[in-house]
């Protein structure tokens, strides 16, 4: 679903991302660990096709992100770590204007505004402005905007911050949901448990460069994922990859 | 903390000299001092014709023993000047600003806050006013020779007409912030307050000026009617002269309304900061129905446009004011038709176009819309949406210039209508001052853009920074300026040999021309830019 090839991403002199590979196949949720400036941000936005990039190859559902970015955009959807959305519009405006830009029939969006506005418990809300919403309740529309039109790729930056316990729980049976019905999820995430119990695999990355990647008893062993993240983030030495 | 919060304050405004606002690195102090430079030789340069006024007003009122007047008549231009540098900036800068919630929520007393906020208000005030203040100052100590006393009364008087400039302007944004809490959401309704008392104010300008300009035609009324202790801009021009009574009392009055100013400010800042936050409900259900993107991305930018004041008021005041201009053409249709024959007696040369050049007043005002110029910036922290969405590069400009368009284009054509039949107007020449009325807006459009795409500005606090602090607009405007007075002047140049309808012609055809080459621009450097933003 996803291939990241040598993934190379300067900014000035500094590489906050280091020829990094990943392949994300159909099915999968995939974690993306690692400290604060490590290069996560910067990857997801590099495939999103919000940051151009130095070198390397992005593809998603065998299309390059660089040569024919809306065919991928069309497939996927992206949501940052921090959702600004548009102050001047209500909830329904907003999902309306993502409806139209993916051209989503009117019975569709309606049914799939009313499901997932359900879930998250924003369905009498809908009609504030968005300038009046919590940090939580947008990142629960900007989750709403991105199940809306149905993508195969779901790319999402530190999804649970803000979310409250319930809307948390019924986020991670989306994802499981997406997954199961052949797409995809990568994401990041600090929250590492939660990483535990939901990845089928993960990827830890430091200073740019991908130190371990595999299905969760590849990266972590008999360790817990903590421990081994705790142990490759304050290794100086060069790390090997899976 | 007063001085920690005004340097803050100040920083914001002149941060673009010295940091990339695309992407918030600093730029070499080298590309700072070129930035710095050009900034300097451009404001230089529009004190330079100021300066050219001042010597025709010297030259008319000092040997008249008027001097005073001189003063009052500059002071009131550097008051408009100033009023219009700020007046719409007011009400975003005070209650609006993104760091309102935080500046609120540490221990900082109202009053503080509200200082370092009228501080900038009060900062361009003078920025506005110094170009017209400063090179009067000049060129009267250059005409009428140097005292000490006109001179440091004549700067002091700078700080103290930009003191007052700030309170008429801060008197505006608390009104509209009084209104904001009874009409929450109505954007329109608070650019049409704004509208009212700018027109207001306006007004009585015009009408000071005017009585002023009578008066001044004969020295022995102005010396009775005009020398009466009621008279504020009396009292500036008698106090740069050297008048230490006047000049006295105009402090006083500057100080004691400033004070005042201040004082109801700060008492009611945190009732209007805290209960203008935006969080309303809309009342009214969003049909959820399907359109094209086009019409999708059209939408988001008109919503955009109509929900912040600020950017109806300071971008599209061309919009208010036209109409006004078309009624004003009907109801004084003798008294304007008598202005422009008593100008053609002067310059015969002007007779036969003189409809022509009323109607390139519209060029003037339409140039005073300058939506798309920050349509760009006003993306801010928002602009992701826009890059992770499957639309292209070009849908998105293409919204942004509609925009302009489509809210100008009536306005336009109906005030260049009102003034062709005002004015008698063939139809042919009708028809082709309409079109290149039309042609101007579309070209105003995408300078506009082109500017907003060459010179972003993603990093603000409040949307008055790209909305009104943005040497883009200044550009613009400096652009519409040598547009609508080259077209009269390149006529003359001709000396009459062309026919009207034959130059008119002509002006459309360039301007469609450079229309053209702006759109293909677009199409191709325009959307590279975009992507890469």
């Amino acid at each position: 679903m996803l291939i990241i090839d040598h993934l190379t991403k300067k900014y000035g002199s500094k590489k906050a991302v280091d020829d990094l590979s990943l392949h994300i196949q159909r099915g999968e949720v995939y974690g993306f660990i690692g400290l604060n400036g490590a290069g996560k941000t910067t990857t997801l936005k590099s495939v999103a096709g919000i940051l151009p990039f130095d070198s390397g190859e992005i593809r998603v559902a065998g299309t390059s992100v660089r040569e024919d970015p809306l065919t991928c955009k069309k497939q996927m959807a992206y949501i940052p770590d921090n959702p600004d959305l548009y102050d001047f519009m209500t909830g329904n405006q907003y999902l309306n204007f993502i409806g139209d830009v993916f051209g989503i029939s009117t019975e569709d969006r309606k049914s799939r505004i009313g499901k997932y506005a359900e879930i998250f418990g924003l369905t009498g809300d809908l009609d504030q402005s968005v300038a009046a919403y919590s940090h939580g309740m947008k990142q629960k529309l900007a989750i709403i905007s991105a199940w809306m039109h149905r993508p195969q790729l779901i790319l999402m930056d530190e999804p649970f911050v803000g979310l409250d316990p319930k809307a948390s729980f019924s986020l991670k049976e989306m994802m499981r949901q997406v997954c199961d019905e052949g797409g995809a999820i990568f994401f990041s995430t600090h929250v590492l448990d939660v990483a535990e119990k939901l990845c089928d695999k993960v990827a830890i990355i430091r200073e740019g460069k991908l130190i371990r990647s595999g299905t969760m008893d590849e990266v972590k062993g008999d360790e817990s994922l903590e421990e081994t993240f705790l142990e490759l983030a304050e290794d100086t030495g060069d790390g090997s990859v899976c | 903390m007063l001085k920690t919060l005004i340097k803050k304050q100040f920083m914001e405004m002149f941060r673009g000299f010295f940091v990339n606002r695309k992407n918030g690195q600093a730029y070499s102090k080298g590309r700072s001092a070129f930035n710095i430079t050009m900034f300097t030789i451009l404001m230089l340069v529009i004190a330079a014709s100021v300066g050219a006024l001042a010597s025709f007003f010297a030259i008319t009122y000092l040997p008249l023993n008027l001097g005073w007047l001189y003063y009052s008549l500059l002071g009131t231009l550097a008051l408009i000047l100033g009023i219009f540098g700020s007046v719409f900036n007011t009400y975003a800068g005070l209650y609006k600003a993104k760091d309102n919630d935080l500046l609120i929520s540490l221990p900082i007393p109202p009053v503080t806050i509200v200082l370092s906020r009228v501080a900038g208000v009060y900062g361009m005030a003078l920025l506005y006013s110094g170009l017209v203040w400063i090179p009067a100052l000049v060129v009267y100590q250059i005409f009428a020779g140097v005292t000490v006393l006109g001179l440091v009364f004549g700067l002091v008087l700078f700080f103290l007409l930009g003191a007052l400039i700030t309170v008429l302007t801060c008197i505006l944004g608390w009104i509209v912030a009084l209104a904001s809490g009874k009409l929450k959401g109505k954007s329109i309704v608070k650019v049409l307050i704004s509208v009212v008392f700018f027109l207001i104010y306006y007004f009585i300008c015009f009408r000071l000026s005017s009585i002023m300009q009578s008066l001044a035609n004969n020295a022995e009324a102005v010396g009775r009617a005009y020398a009466s202790w009621g008279n504020v801009l009396y009292w500036l021009g008698k106090g740069a002269e050297g008048s230490v009574p006047h000049f006295l009392l105009f402090a006083a009055v500057s100080v004691v309304l400033a004070l005042i100013c201040l004082a109801v400010l700060s008492k009611t800042f945190l009732k209007l900061t805290l209960a203008d936050t935006g969080a309303y409900a809309s009342g009214k259900k969003t049909e959820l129905v399907r359109t094209d993107i086009d019409r999708a991305l059209f939408r988001r930018e008109l919503m955009r446009f109509t929900s912040s004041s600020a950017y109806m008021l300071n971008c599209g005041l061309g919009l208010f004011l036209l109409p006004v201009l078309a009624v004003i053409v009907l109801v004084k249709r003798d008294s304007v038709l008598q202005v422009f024959f008593l100008i053609a007696q002067d310059m015969p040369v002007l007779a036969p176009i003189l409809p022509v050049l009323a109607i390139l007043i519209v060029f003037m005002i339409s140039g005073l819309n300058l939506i798309s110029t920050p349509s760009v910036s006003l993306e801010g922290k928002t602009l992701w949406l826009l890059k992770s969405l499957p639309v292209k590069p070009f849908d998105v400009l293409k919204a942004k210039l509609r925009l302009h368009e489509r809210v100008s284009f009536i306005p336009v054509l109906f005030s260049a209508l009102v003034l062709c039949l005002a004015f008698g107007t063939g139809a042919a020449d009708t028809v082709l001052v309409l079109v290149a009325c039309l042609l101007h807006v579309m070209l105003i459009a995408r300078v506009g853009l082109v500017f907003g795409l060459k010179r972003p500005n993603f990093i603000w606090t409040s949307e008055i920074t790209p909305i009104k602090q943005s040497l883009s607009l200044l550009f613009v405007m400096l652009i519409n300026f040598a547009i609508s007075i080259g077209v009269p002047i390149l006529y003359l140049l001709t000396g009459g040999r062309l026919q009207v309808t034959a130059y008119l012609a002509a002006v459309a055809v360039v301007l469609a021309l450079i229309d053209w080459l702006l759109q293909r621009w677009m199409r191709t450097k325009g959307c590279r830019i975009f992507e890469e933003l």
